[in-house]
């Protein structure tokens, strides 16, 4: 077959007589969005997203359909396309009924995969729910000794009975791993060979020593006070924390790696000083609000999303609201100022977290009742009876708000690309329906595109046709036939559309799904 | 030879109003009386306005009465078809309705329609008798296929679909394409609100349809047509069932027309009623059995049409024209119209005008000869707002641009586009708002939501105008209205979601002004809506 010339954002490219623009883009590593193409299933042309401009075309194309003709000049991404795309998918997010990141740990200061967590308890996998409490912080038992618990309070849970136990159950496994013979140290990568500062063993300042010593840089604690005068940062005295649980828990970065200094000079802890001496990157925790080495007004305009300061390599805790989240947040903050310092000293650049979209089902009570039914009223367990049946069956109370697709679905991935915003568009929400009748596969029809992938995966591939479109205008949907439960069709669970689902519509049920989906 | 001759409509617009009754009134009064008179009917003659209509032919010449109600069958029997005395009073040329008819009728002339009214569209004797059948009989006798796609061409035959493709390209295109086998489809999905001109054609002259569709298949060479009709046109396709029929029999359709060797026949086919199917690759889709959405072009039907061959689908108004132009000649055609826009359109006037009904006029007339002219001006009197083009895919034209003359190019300038036909008055008692929202409403449930634009976008396009009706809109939903707008233009494949936002486009163009009265000052200027305090 004869090979033609295009040109794609510049880049002179040959390609098969007949071949798209998008398989010409995808063969050159251009990429181009797109949600409803799915390779070998022919183009659906439908969600148009891929939308390209063609030189001397009025109308911009689907890249997914258009052939690719000798000496077309094809761009992928101009601001008009960028506009397009935004819109697009903004208008797809409008009419998305699901939570992407569950409630809990949207509302969870430090940041703690909650859901991820009652999951390996529901299953039984301790060990899992501690690495995956440990990714956020190593100070959980402390915490659960303290937080207000924001995560309880948006508990979908509650509009069945009452919110999960998640604090209590936090609790529990924390303390057992705490007192274990061989409690859960994550490894730190690789030596960087950079050597970071931090002023201040305070929950913010542990924290980001934390975070930095696992990311394989060697962190050195500064602190001014004893080691017991330290705790009172965690939000003083009235506070049910207990210093034993907290000593062993600091002691933890200490196995980790991080060296703690006490008893410091407050004159030894000037950030251009500790650069002098050889350290990369200094973080400046809060220190009970003291002018040094930062002064109030310098704390002010720490920038929220990256926590720099005015000065190159200094990072610091800023304001603190106060309140009885005070040192949960604190231990979020750390995090962050990890995530940035680690950003700085590998010379990228520092923009903070990545951005991230959300999409949510609504606050706790705007959510549609019909999420709610099917459950039975289960009574909610107690700290004081918590063992390991207690937490198991607390634990699957839970009820997975989460959605499972987080780490693959497209649109929350292209959605970050074009800085879509799931409330951009305001509009009446669908009613929510979930098809959980198939031991292999569950459908939640709120987060489907229409992008008709499963169908024509299901007939083209399968030769079952599960799956069809039903209605028309704004109501069309994709269901499987005549309505059927899914149970009730010929799906013999294969789970062809699960892989060609590009959200988390059709996502598979099987006992591994935990595994796949909330492993960070 | 009787003596006279009673004509009633039966079209489906004379049957709303009572003319199904009128008759029945008729058949009783005349049998058993004596009477020598013959009793038949017709389909509509496009004055909808003044139904039931019933012509009367006789020694005492010829009458049409206008508001025929069954009540007033014995009297007119006694007077007129006894007596020998018309009730002149009663008749549309000389009752009270006499000049409004006769302006209703002032800029028409009659092509597409020149059999509606006339012939019982039941009985293809009428038809024969006016010259029916006889332009596909000089096709096969004394034109090669090219010679009828030149005579097509040289008229100017645009599709009356809505685009507005000339109608010779698309055949010459399926001529050309490779294979024995091509298709020619007759696009009868007439589904926008307020139109029915498909519909008085295939209820007053399904013939002309047939034997349109018969030349085409002669000058691409196809030996098979379909007739694609929405469900809901009951009688269309009762009469059309009927026309085959006849066709048959008498040998215009099935093998070796008219002992020429051209063999071609036609198949009835109902559509379910989606609006999507008058989309031509919809439209396939649904005929293949599948759901009606469309899909990308190209290739174009013409190349890769019905089951992957040559298809050339046709409008009922484009194919009407056809006989016509073969029997009469592409210049007699051609003389009437524009440049770019040749012979006449029909039209379905309706909304706020004195006279509603079906009206042919050559393009060029203007806008305002319509709505003025013909169809009278506002029945309260009140000033014209807009005019209203081509349903809800299509857009209005401002009392400012009504001598526009009405053409292709002349109304897509305006931003309106002709359409398929329908024309909706509207008048200072209409809220332009509120007219853009009825549209959108149809939209958002006929889009076939395939498309992310049009499936989500008209929705929220409905749901924002909703807003700007209750009062409940600020400003930044007037940019998001149009933000939107311009988004779904550009992100749709098919003809239904790239002009979905017309009505929105063309009100905010022509009448922003009541857009910013209901969000600003929260009141409607036409009093239509009702705003919350």
């Amino acid at each position: 077959m004869a090979k033609i010339q295009i040109t794609i954002d510049q880049h002179p490219i040959a390609v098969f007589e007949g071949a798209t623009i998008l398989e010409a883009a995808q063969q050159a590593g251009i990429p181009i969005p797109t949600m409803c193409h799915v390779d070998g299933l022919g183009a659906s042309t439908s969600c148009f997203l891929c939308l390209v401009h063609v030189e001397g075309m009025s109308r911009p194309v689907t890249a997914c359909s258009t052939p690719a003709k000798a000496g077309m000049v094809v761009f992928t991404d101009t601001p008009a396309l960028r506009l397009s795309r935004r819109t697009c998918l903004e208008l797809l997010l409008s009419d998305h009924l699901g939570d992407c990141r569950a409630p809990c740990q949207l509302a969870c200061p430090a940041d703690i995969d909650i859901q991820g967590v009652l999951a390996s308890i529901k299953v039984g996998n301790e060990q899992q729910a501690v690495r995956l409490i440990r990714e956020a912080t190593p100070f959980s038992a402390s915490l659960a000794r303290l937080c207000p618990r924001p995560c309880e309070d948006v508990c979908r849970r509650s509009r069945v009975d009452e919110p999960l136990a998640i604090c209590a159950l936090l609790r529990f496994i924390s303390d057992r791993d705490l007192t274990s013979r061989q409690p859960y140290l994550p490894s730190p990568a690789p030596d960087t060979g950079q050597r970071i500062a931090v002023i201040g063993a305070g929950p913010a300042g542990l924290s980001t020593a934390y975070h930095l010593r696992r990311k394989g840089h060697a962190v050195t604690v500064l602190e001014q006070g004893e080691a017991v005068a330290a705790t009172l940062r965690w939000g003083g005295a009235a506070l049910p924390l207990a210093p034993e649980v907290l000593s062993a828990e600091i002691q933890r970065l200490a196995d980790l790696g991080v060296m703690i200094l006490y008893s410091q000079e407050a004159g030894s802890l000037i950030p251009e000083a500790l650069k002098d001496a050889g350290y990369a990157a200094i973080f400046v925790d809060w220190l009970n609000g003291e002018d040094i080495p930062l002064s109030r007004e310098e704390r002010s305009r720490v920038d929220p999303t990256t926590l720099a300061t005015s000065w190159p390599g200094v990072f610091a805790e800023g304001q603190r609201a106060g309140g009885p989240d005070d040192a949960v947040r604190a231990v979020g903050t750390g995090r962050l100022a990890a995530f940035s310092i680690d950003q700085y000293v590998r010379q990228q650049p520092v923009v903070g977290y990545l951005p991230e979209i959300n999409s949510s089902m609504g606050e706790l009570e705007q959510v549609d009742s019909a999420r709610f039914q099917g459950y039975s009223t289960v009574r909610r367990a107690v700290m004081a009876e918590m063992d390991d049946a207690v937490a198991c069956a607390e634990a699957a109370r839970c009820l997975e708000c989460g959605c499972a697709a987080l780490q693959t679905c497209k649109l929350r991935v292209y959605a970050a690309t074009y800085g879509a915003r799931p409330d951009a568009i305001s509009r009446e929400r669908r009613g929510y329906t979930i098809d959980a009748s198939h031991p292999d596969l569950v459908m939640e029809a709120g987060k489907c595109v229409l992008c008709g992938a499963c169908v024509r995966a299901c007939r083209d591939i399968k030769k079952l046709e599960v799956f069809t479109f039903m209605l028309r205008g704004y109501e069309t949907r994709v269901a499987p036939y005549w309505k059927l439960p899914l149970a009730e069709t010929t799906c013999d669970g294969c789970l062809e559309c699960v892989r060609v689902c590009p959200t988390g519509a059709l996502v598979s049920s099987r006992a591994d799904k935990m595994e796949k989906a909330y492993l960070f | 030879m009787t003596q006279a001759k009673v004509v009633v409509g039966l079209g489906s617009c004379g049957i709303a109003a009572g003319a199904g009754e009128t008759y029945e009134a008729f058949r009783k009064q005349i049998a058993g009386s004596g009477l020598d008179v013959e009793l038949q009917f017709t389909g509509c003659s496009g004055l909808c306005n003044w139904e039931p209509i019933v012509q009367v032919n006789g020694p005492a010449g010829d009458w049409t009465y206008g508001e025929m109600c069954p009540e007033r069958v014995s009297e007119m029997v006694r007077r007129h078809l006894v007596a020998g005395e018309p009730i002149e009073e009663w008749t549309l040329e000389q009752g009270e309705h006499r000049t409004e008819v006769a302006g209703f009728l002032s800029k028409q002339v009659f092509i597409e329609l020149h059999n509606c009214g006339k012939i019982n569209p039941e009985r293809i004797e009428d038809y024969e008798a006016r010259a029916g059948y006889k332009a596909l009989e000089k096709c096969l006798n004394s034109m090669a296929p090219e010679d009828v796609i030149d005579q097509i061409r040289w008229s100017g035959l645009r599709g009356r679909g809505g685009i507005g493709a000339p109608t010779a390209l698309k055949w010459e295109t399926a001529r050309r394409a490779a294979g024995p086998v091509k298709y020619v489809i007759c696009n009868a999905d007439e589904g926008d609100p307020g139109a029915f001109m498909n519909r008085g054609v295939l209820e007053g002259d399904p013939h002309s349809v047939l034997e349109g569709m018969a030349i085409v298949g002669y000058a691409l060479g196809s030996h098979q047509g379909f007739v694609y009709c929405r469900a809901e046109y009951s009688l269309a396709n009762r009469r059309l069932e009927i026309a085959l029929r006849q066709a048959r029999e008498h040998g215009y359709l099935g093998d070796r027309i008219l002992g020429s060797g051209f063999s071609f026949d036609i198949e009835l086919r109902k559509g379910a009623g989606a609006f999507v199917c008058g989309e031509e690759t919809a439209l396939i889709a649904s005929l293949e059995g599948q759901r009606a959405m469309p899909r990308q072009r190209p290739p174009y039907p013409t190349v890769s049409g019905l089951f992957g061959r040559p298809t050339v689908i046709n409008n009922v108004g484009t194919l009407v024209n056809v006989p016509w132009i073969v029997q009469h000649g592409a210049r007699a055609y051609a003389k009437y119209g524009l440049p770019r826009s040749r012979g006449t359109k029909v039209f379905s006037l309706a909304g706020r005008v004195a006279r509603c009904g079906l009206v042919e006029v050559p393009f060029g007339t203007t806008v305002g000869e319509i709505i003025y002219g013909v169809g009278g001006g506002s029945p309260s009197g009140k000033p014209m707002k807009a005019a209203h083009f081509g349903g809800p895919i299509g857009g209005c034209i401002p009392y400012d641009l009504f001598d526009t003359p009405i053409g292709y190019e002349e109304l897509a300038s305006a931003g309106a586009g002709l359409g398929s036909g329908g024309i909706i008055a509207l008048d200072q008692d209409c809220c332009m708002v509120d007219t853009a929202r009825y549209f959108l409403e149809f939209l958002q449930g006929e889009s076939c939501g395939k498309c992310t634009f049009c499936r989500i976008g008209t929705r929220r396009m409905y749901e924002i105008l909703t807003r700007i009706t209750r009062g409940e809109a600020t400003l930044d939903d007037l940019d998001l209205l149009e933000h939107l707008a311009y988004q779904t233009k550009n992100g749709s494949l098919c003809g239904l979601g790239i002009e979905s936002p017309n009505p929105v486009l063309t009100t905010l163009r022509y009448f922003r002004d009541e857009y910013l009265a209901h969000i600003q000052n929260r009141e409607c200027p036409a009093h239509v809506c009702q705003l919350g305090a």
